[in-house]
């Protein structure tokens, strides 16, 4: 509770003066005086309050309104004249105690008319600058102008605008401490320019040395018309208009698509410009873009060496490549980082081992590189990639597609138990190759599938069944099997003929829509024998064969070769038997399915992607095989073959790109591709989609306006992920007139260096971020780009007016309908300190008059017993009230005087 | 002349009702009295037939009505048109931000010891109040990083208004923002007859954020000794690396002209962790990133140990608190890379479900669903992909696509416009296409991310309680899969459900943690949290019950508020924000305590017009309510009622 003009309390001593004049008489006291003093002083109370400016909480009784209105380039001339109008009439409906000021707002807001109780405003300023919206600064600089908080007045700023905010965050504002118990109510300004502009433009803004460009710009009009499309290029002091034709616009978008070809080495700045013959904003019909042509990237490829095409091809796309064979890959990442792809050209997974596949998986997840594999007959599921850490980086896993899965599977195993087998070499003293054999083959028969077959041969001089072929039905046949497996003993010969022909007979047996034989052998066969006959009997039966030698050389190698050629199985080698456990269970996984298809097709496009931009499909020449293969979810397939199985896959896997082509490169399979122009366009143009962005490893540039200011952070780690720190950053920034300037970018936290520079002008900046240490050594630099297209406040946007509506409802103002709602006050809830003397003076008033009644009147203490009783005859059922009389002395005589 | 209240004529009945009392007949008693009463009674008859003493006799009536009638004359506010003497309006605009508490003021002024900036500048401004001349309009503007008016008045009769509003400035930890302040004194002095802006200030503004000045004399007065001894940690942040190690990076400046040597310590979570003698040369760095601080460490604050001109700015506060955890439900999951992406978000636990099994009461944070939605919202934000065509919020009005337009294939669910929103921060959405997507009707509550030509794509917004966003397409139909860009999106998305982004982070602060001193913390809690703890630097704890955002206001001192959500007893979130002074790149515009001598400028180049609106000394058109001395005119006559009463 506050006085506004204390001095008034002075007069007070009036109640003294009231009292003395009531007690001057006392000895003989007319009236009812006590009661009369009462309400006397009450009223005298009330009054000299009143003349002191007592403030006590109540409702606001006024409002202070800031009008801020929008004079910003997107809001249109006639809809800025009609908000002018609908100010004035708010101004005019506004009461006596009521405050207006005005503010006007573009790229920065100004007072148009400060605070005061005004209700006219004829002639206002000359517009300002609209750029921009600044819509945040201007209702600060509204609450800022309002009384303060308590003050007596709502406190409201009422918005008129499109709440097309482009500088600032109006939003966030609100947080402001000025802003706080301000009430925002809005009136979304309607309707859009009629206007034409160039709404996108956009170039990669990083490409590498031959790598073809394209630019893309859209268009959006707001009539039907002709124009005409120029596009200028700019690098360095070359400069040429690179594209020049007449268009037909449509009401509404169009998009046109620019082919640039290969651009030289260096930054390049391009300025397109759409000429029409009617329009009403010319800004925006110009934009801009750049690119950064960086060096040519640098391709690993893996192969055997059978790659003389491909080379040649990539070479021609300028290209840089190493190449270096499956086992000289190296297995170091850092060593790999040199390059931006790596080509695994018919690589067999056994080949690269498993530390380079982790690498080659890392390269791609963890460090964003690119990865294609190239089919063939040592790939995917003939290359065992299943389960590898190079097929979880493919787009693919090597398991045929789903319609053989559901193939009934007879699966025999064909173990050799001569002497040789109980030899200790595994690594362990306590385990014998045999029982490697034997873990092998457990392991394998827990493998397959309810409801396959199984049954397992050992041989020595002679064969026999350890266990005939059954079906598996759950896990008791499983136990039961590898019961029988571990009771084989190794001891005599060598025979593997006879332990094929066994197999052999025993599925000649069986009915399965899958037969397959695994021969697992030490040694050599210890007497002539013709395989070939076998294995090809056992190839028209429908009877595959797949082998594993352990420590196989020479004559023994061929041989489990030659069979496993025949029979259209695999053949395995290793030198540690602790591998055998492993080969075994893979290979009984891929038991019986089909992992080749050989047919001749011509691939279905199934997708467009970058990989095959350019490429008609009805031009693609045949292809005579591939390795059968499914594709991952979320893998892209761009082709397939006839049956719909792919040929080309591709997906993100972690920060990097893979891709799979599962024909092969320039083998039997893909004879006809070679030399063909689909040839020269594929190949490049998948290893340029494989590759990452062009970018500086360790060194991330972000680079976003703040105003009209450009705000540059500069990220800065190690390979291993450190943070660089105490290096001296620069920015050498080269502006669109072609002056330069350095920047330099303090460091601001662990790897952050953050600068700003002004962005003076549309067009297109180039960045050079040089990082130096402590002894001036480069330890990083980075050319990037910014453009500024057209200022933002140009672009074809439609009213926001759920900006507008956000602000309203966070403070719990209204969106107004009408000029007059601008001073209302219904459901104002909160109170605060206000000059309440109309409500004292209010009171005086009636105590007066009531002081007057009781003068006049003399109510006795019959009066009230009397109208106690006739309330209580009125109402019957209501308990008579007790009364409380007021504590003051009825005097016993009343004078006769007219009073 | 008017009348400002002209309904409170009604209060004329008063007079009526005056008039009614009289009308009532009074009342007779029998009573017994002495004779000589009944004499003095004869005598009065006999003297009220005499027609002059009518007023006599009714003068108590007639004190009555006139009291009431200038009681509501009070009422009805009358008030006249008059010529109001105006001189000059001169601002005063005294700086409050963060330097002018350098301990280098005029003591002898000020009147104490170690009198700060801002207690001279009080002073100077107390005195300038003296010189001022009769019919002057003063106005104390308060500044720092905006301006507020203190007090204002006229010269003389407001002049104790005036001095006790200049007493009343308080200090605010803030950088100065001149031009804002300029703007305001400008509006202030806009319609003057003759404006001046006298600038109280420790001299350390920056005068390149001044866009235009007011065409008004400014005239620049300088507090302080202007001493360079300060020494202030310009730079403190905390960031863990690949690794999850925490990296402490910091800067000591020394402004001053000699080198400084004192301690540095480092508190973590308020317990001394580290100190370290530094020396700082003169009007040069020094500075350190320090490893090897403890994994769970929130809060890390370096405190440099030596006395100098402001204390303030010895102290800095970094926040080094991990990300809330936030579990998710999964409705559909048609793919696996949502499931993926929605994994892959820091602090994030996914649960996946179908529409058979769903239940909204597991306490999730978001719901995201896939081509369903429930009969009723869920507890928690949402994310909505492929809207259903009936029972969502959402209204489907068709289907976007390939289609044939006048034998011409188009695309309607290209995407034409995209727009800047916290869900696209570092998303490149080049390239992208969409092949297939529901023709949706933008909600009121939502605002557009992504559209095509005619129906938006992605959109976000808050349909109260909670917040919602909704991708109008098939994931599938699109190739975001195969793009880096996409598990961004849904981490984007997810946070800024979670309030993890609020997309309200001021511009060019270093992350969303920060807020700038005496601004409101906004925090949106997790849906199922049922309370928040908000501990201030001063270690003060405010409670919130309930599920509701909180607008946290007690934010004026610098340093860290630690917001703890808590579901029943669970700690469930944890979040530090920092009232940081310094913005990255402007720390030397701040902490540097030596007078800019471009400052001077600012009285030397007059503004445009300057003289147009400089018409000196006069008067203006005014109102003025005589309701007060009608007020004195009231007590009088019910003095004078009362005392004709007694008579």
């Amino acid at each position: 509770m506050s006085f506004s003009h204390p001095l008034f309390l002075l007069l007070l001593p009036a109640l003294a003066v009231l009292y003395w004049l009531a007690r001057r008489n006392r000895p003989v006291p007319r009236g009812p005086w006590p009661v009369a003093l009462w309400l006397r002083g009450a009223v005298a109370l009330l009054v000299v309050l009143a003349l002191a400016g007592l403030r006590a909480p109540a409702p606001p009784r006024s409002v202070a309104t800031v009008f801020v209105v929008d004079q910003s380039a997107s809001v249109p001339a006639d809809i800025q004249e009609a908000a002018k109008n609908w100010v004035r009439q708010a101004l005019r409906a506004g009461g006596p105690d009521d405050q207006a000021a005005i503010v006007t707002f573009g790229a920065r807001a100004q007072v148009e008319l400060p605070l005061g109780a005004v209700r006219e405003h004829g002639i206002w300023s000359a517009p300002l600058a609209g750029e921009a919206s600044n819509l945040g600064s201007a209702l600060q600089l509204a609450a800022d102008l309002l009384p303060a908080t308590n003050s007596g007045p709502l406190r409201r700023v009422v918005i008129l605008s499109d709440g097309n905010e482009t500088l600032g965050d109006a939003q966030r504002d609100l947080l402001r401490p000025q802003l706080r118990d301000v009430e925002v109510a809005v009136l979304a300004l309607p309707g859009r320019l009629q206007d034409t502009a160039i709404t996108s433009f956009v170039v990669p803004p990083a490409v590498r040395e031959g790598e073809p460009t394209e630019m893309r710009l859209a268009m959006y009009s707001a009539t039907q018309q002709d124009g005409t499309l120029r596009v200028w290029a700019r690098g360095g002091e070359f400069e040429q208009l690179l594209y020049e034709q007449p268009i037909q616009l449509e009401t509404g978008p169009r998009e046109v698509i620019v082919d640039l070809g290969a651009l030289p080495k260096g930054g390049w700045s391009f300025k397109a410009e759409l000429a029409v013959t009617s329009d009403s904003r010319l800004e925006n019909n110009t934009s801009w873009a750049f690119t950064i042509v960086g060096e040519a990237p640098r391709v690993l490829i893996v192969s055997d060496g059978s790659d003389a095409a491909l080379r040649e091809t990539l070479q021609v796309a300028k290209v840089q490549l190493d190449g270096v064979g499956p086992t000289t890959m190296p297995a170091q990442i850092d060593r790999l980082l040199q390059y931006e792809a790596i080509i695994l050209n018919n690589v067999h997974a056994g080949e690269l081992g498993r530390p380079r596949q982790e690498a080659l998986r890392d390269y791609v997840a963890n460090y964003g590189k690119g990865l294609i594999v190239i089919g063939g007959e040592k790939t995917f599921g003939l290359g065992e990639y299943a389960d590898s850490p190079l097929e979880a980086a493919l787009p693919v896993t090597v398991q045929p597609p789903e319609k053989d899965q559901s193939a009934s599977l007879a699966l025999v195993l064909v173990i050799d138990r001569s002497g040789s087998m109980s030899a200790t070499d595994t690594g362990d003293r306590r385990a014998t190759r045999m029982d490697l054999a034997k873990e092998g083959a457990i392991q394998a028969v827990e493998t397959v599938q309810e409801g396959d077959q199984v049954g397992v041969v050992s041989f020595d001089y002679d064969a026999r069944w350890v266990a005939e072929v059954r079906h598996i039905r759950g896990a008791a046949d499983t136990r039961a099997i590898a019961d029988r497996i571990a009771t084989i003993q190794p001891d005599g010969g060598t025979d593997i003929y006879r332990g094929m022909e066994m197999a052999f007979q025993g599925l000649q047996r069986v009915q399965a829509r899958v037969k397959h034989v695994i021969v697992l052998t030490d040694g050599e066969q210890g007497s002539p024998a013709p395989f070939p006959t076998l294995t090809n009997s056992m190839r028209r039966a429908g009877i595959t064969v797949s082998t594993l030698g352990i420590a196989s050389t020479g004559k023994a190698a061929a041989d489990l070769q030659n069979i496993a050629r025949i029979g259209q199985g695999r053949y395995y080698v290793t030198n540690n038997a602790r591998d055998v456990p492993r080969i075994m269970t893979q290979e009984a996984r891929l038991a019986g399915r089909s992992f080749k298809q050989e047919r001749d097709f011509k691939p279905r496009l199934v997708m467009a992607a970058p990989a095959v931009r350019g490429l008609v499909p009805a031009d693609f020449p045949q292809l005579h095989g591939y390795v059968r293969v499914s594709p991952k979810p979320g893998s892209e397939t761009v082709l397939t073959s006839d049956q719909e199985e792919t040929v080309l896959a591709q997906w993100q896997y972690g920060l990097g790109r893979a891709m799979a082509w599962t024909a092969d490169a320039e083998g039997e399979w893909s004879k006809d591709w070679m030399g063909t122009e689909q040839f020269k366009r594929l190949w490049p143009q998948a290893v340029r989609w494989a590759m990452p962005a062009p970018a500086t490893p360790g060194v991330q540039v972000q680079i976003r306006p703040v105003g009209d200011q450009a705000y540059v952070r500069v990220e800065s780690v190690e390979t291993a992920g450190e943070f660089r720190n105490h290096l001296t950053t620069v920015a050498d920034i080269s502006f669109p007139d072609g002056s330069a300037r350095r920047v330099t970018l303090p460091q601001s936290a662990p790897g952050r260096y953050e600068g700003r520079f002004k962005l003076e002008a549309p067009g297109a900046y180039f960045i050079n971020i040089i990082q130096t240490d402590g002894a001036g050594k480069p330890v990083a630099t980075q050319l990037t780009g910014y453009a500024l297209p057209y200022l933002p406040e140009y672009r074809l946007s439609d009213p926001n007016r759920v900006l507008l509506e956000r602000l309203a409802a966070e403070t719990g103002g209204p969106v107004l309908n009408s000029p007059e709602e601008t001073w209302k006050r219904d459901g104002v809830r909160s109170s605060q300190p206000q000059d309440v003397w109309n409500y004292l003076m209010m009171a005086a008033l009636m105590l007066y008059v009531t002081d007057v009644a009781v003068r006049r009147v003399r109510p006795s203490i019959h009066d009230v017993a009397g109208l106690r009783g006739a309330a209580g005859r009125r109402l019957m059922s209501v308990r008579p009230l007790r009364l409380r009389l007021p504590a003051f002395r009825l005097h016993p005589i009343q004078g006769g005087r007219p009073r | 002349m008017t009348l400002l209240s002209p309904w409170s004529l009604v209060w004329l009945a008063a007079l009526g009702a005056i008039l009614a009392i009289y009308l009532l007949k009074p009342r007779s008693r029998r009573q017994e009295v002495s004779s000589i009463w009944l004499w003095q009674g004869v005598l009065k008859e006999e003297s009220a037939r005499s027609p002059v003493q009518w007023l006599k006799r009714h003068a108590l009536l007639l004190l009555q009505l006139l009291f009431a009638a200038l009681a509501v004359a009070l009422l009805a506010r009358p008030a006249m048109d008059r010529q109001i003497p105006v001189a000059r309006t001169i601002i005063l605009a005294v700086d409050a931000s963060e330097p002018m508490l350098a301990n280098d003021g005029d003591a002898m002024l000020a009147g104490r010891q170690n009198a700060t900036r801002l207690d001279e500048a009080k002073a100077r401004a107390t005195q300038m109040l003296g010189q001022l001349r009769t019919g002057d309009r003063a106005v104390v503007l308060a500044m720092a990083d905006h301006a507020e008016v203190a007090a204002q008045g006229s010269v003389p009769g407001d002049l104790g208004t005036l001095r006790s509003g200049i007493q009343r400035i308080q200090p605010r930890p803030t950088e100065l923002d001149l031009g804002h302040a300029l703007q305001v004194a400008g509006g202030l002095t806009q319609s003057a007859r003759l404006g001046e802006i006298v600038l109280i200030t420790g001299g350390v503004a920056d005068i390149e954020r001044v866009a235009d000045r007011p065409p008004v004399a400014i005239s620049v007065m300088r507090v302080g000794r202007g001493d360079s001894d300060n020494l202030a940690v310009t730079a403190l942040s905390a960031r863990r690396d690949r690794r999850g190690d925490l990296e402490v990076f910091a800067r000591v400046r020394n402004f001053g002209d000699l080198p400084a040597t004192g301690p540095l310590r480092f508190l973590v979570d308020g317990q001394l962790y580290h100190e370290v003698q530094i020396t700082v040369p003169a009007r040069n760095s020094w500075e350190s990133v320090l490893t090897e601080f403890p994994q769970t460490a929130g809060i890390v604050q370096a405190q440099f140990g030596k006395t100098d001109l402001l204390a303030l700015d010895n102290v800095a506060t970094a926040a080094a608190s991990a990300v809330a955890s936030r579990k998710v439900l999964l409705i559909g999951g048609r793919s696996d890379q949502l499931e993926r992406a929605l994994q892959a978000v820091p602090g994030v636990q996914v649960t996946k479900s179908d529409a058979q099994q769903y239940n909204p009461l597991g306490g999730y944070d978001v719901y995201v669903f896939e081509g369903w939605f429930p009969p009723t919202p869920p507890p928690g934000h949402w994310l909505l992909i492929d809207p259903p065509a009936r029972g969502s919020p959402i209204t489907v009005t068709g289907t976007l696509g390939r289609r044939t337009d006048n034998g011409r294939e188009v695309n309607d669910a290209t995407i034409a416009r995209i727009l800047p929103s916290p869900l696209l921060t570092e998303v490149d959405l080049t390239g992208v296409g969409v092949t297939e997507a529901k023709k949706v009707r933008l909600p009121e509550w939502a605002e557009e991310v992504v559209s095509a030509r005619d129906a938006p794509l992605v959109f976000m917004g808050y349909p109260r309680p909670h917040r919602a966003a909704v991708f109008a397409f098939d994931l599938r139909s699109t190739n975001l899969f195969g793009r880096i860009g996409f598990p961004i999106l849904i981490a984007n998305t997810v946070n800024w459900l979670t309030g993890e982004t609020s997309g309200l982070a001021r511009q060019g602060a270093i992350s969303e943690n920060e807020i700038v001193p005496g601004d409101a913390l906004l925090v949106q809690p997790l849906p199922r949290a049922s309370r928040l703890e908000i501990e201030t630097p001063a270690k003060r704890t405010y409670e919130f019950d309930g599920n509701r955002a909180v607008r946290f206001l007690d934010t004026v001192r610098p340093g860290a508020y630690t917001v703890t959500q808590f579901a029943g007893t669970e700690t469930i979130a944890k979040r530090v924000y920092v009232a940081a002074v310094l913005q990255p790149g402007r720390e030397s515009a701040l902490a540097d305590l030596r007078p800019r001598a471009e400052l001077s400028s600012l009285s030397t180049i007059s503004g445009p017009g300057a003289q147009s609106i400089m018409l000196g000394p006069g008067s203006e058109p005014g109102r003025w309510e005589w309701w007060r001395p009608l007020g004195v005119l009231v007590l009088l006559a019910l003095m004078a009622e009362w005392w004709w009463f007694h008579r």
